[in-house]
């Protein structure tokens, strides 16, 4: 099993197409300390969770991993939800289009399910206004 | 049409029939993969006081409902509502679960917060850092920071959309069924 490679299958399309953007967006995964608090400068969060590994009932192959993707997008606060959406449409693009990849004989092979939300949160102390979408995925490490 | 209206009787007949005969035996499957649902989700969650540990909740899709107490003190366990034999048969979706505490977005990482830590010792193991965003486990730092959580950072969306839901009614529901004789 290689966590790693499944980790990097979808984070780095979306640190791609984030950095791709003008201006680009910093993207902050798991374990990397983002922007500080009360800054309005947007970013996006990036979340890998592993749910299960080696299911053998998923195919004959034990080199399986289930788990979710946390996508948060963070913007000014105050400025509708514009913005937020654009970022998270690019966020979304890059899943379905990592969905789109066929299947070869080395790698990893990630594919993601449904989409759930975006939902959409502020409170009165951040300054940031929270997009959020998760889902769950498959991933198989061919080698 | 009076054929129709026949086996319409005939399915209602069924039905009864299930409702007296087959609930008992096969529905406690199901109830216990809800019951043992919870039980992981309070594992797996936060738990500072206990009143979200003690707020989950389970209810049937004709109404029927069971929930914790939500009160502080240690998780406890939350019987299930029993299915009707038509629930059983005809509900794709035959249980909900869901948290009922005024805090509970905050408890699942689904929206930012400001929190205030009161000083107290959680009933749970806790990891220190410092919160990054106000996502109640968006924490950094190697245990060490002003900031404690008692559940990782998207701790049910990992035990929601990870699989380890369906993994968990299939085992419950085979146990079951092996135990039954038809």
């Amino acid at each position: 099993m290689n966590y790693q490679a499944i980790r990097a299958a979808v984070e780095n399309p979306l640190l791609t197409a984030f950095s791709s953007l003008v201006p680009a967006v910093p993207v902050y995964f798991d374990n990397i300390t983002a922007v500080p608090p009360n800054t309005t400068t947007e970013y996006v969060r990036v979340n890998v969770t592993f749910g299960i590994t080696n299911e053998p009932t998923l195919t004959s192959s034990v080199d399986n991993a289930r788990g979710a993707v946390v996508i948060r997008i963070f913007t000014e606060k105050g400025k509708g939800p514009a913005r937020n959406q654009t970022l998270l449409t690019t966020a979304v693009n890059v899943l379905e289009t990592i969905n789109n990849s066929t299947k070869s004989t080395s790698g990893v092979y990630f594919k993601v399910g449904e989409i759930n939300g975006p939902t959409f949160s502020a409170t009165e102390e951040s300054p940031h206004f929270v997009g959020r979408i998760e889902t769950s995925y498959v991933a198989t490490v061919l080698s | 049409m009076a054929r129709n209206r026949g086996f319409l009787n005939e399915l209602d007949r069924l039905a009864e029939n299930i409702d007296r005969i087959a609930v008992a035996a096969f529905s406690r499957g199901p109830a216990r993969a809800a019951e043992e649902i919870v039980v992981d989700l309070q594992e797996a969650g936060p738990v500072w006081t206990g009143r979200f540990s003690n707020s989950w909740q389970i209810e049937t899709t004709d109404g029927r409902r069971t929930a914790g107490s939500g009160s502080p003190g240690l998780p406890q366990r939350v019987p299930a509502p029993l299915l009707s034999g038509r629930g059983f048969v005809f509900d794709d979706i035959k249980y909900t679960i869901s948290n009922f505490s005024a805090y509970a977005d905050e408890a699942r990482d689904l929206v930012e917060s400001y929190y205030i830590d009161p000083g107290t010792t959680p009933l749970k193991e806790y990891d220190r850092g410092t919160r990054v965003s106000g996502i109640r486990g968006d924490l950094v730092g190697d245990d060490e920071g002003p900031n404690r959580s008692t559940a990782p950072l998207d701790w049910y969306a990992t035990y929601v959309r990870g699989g380890a839901i369906d993994r968990r009614i299939r085992i419950e529901l085979d146990a079951e069924l092996g135990r039954v004789r038809l």
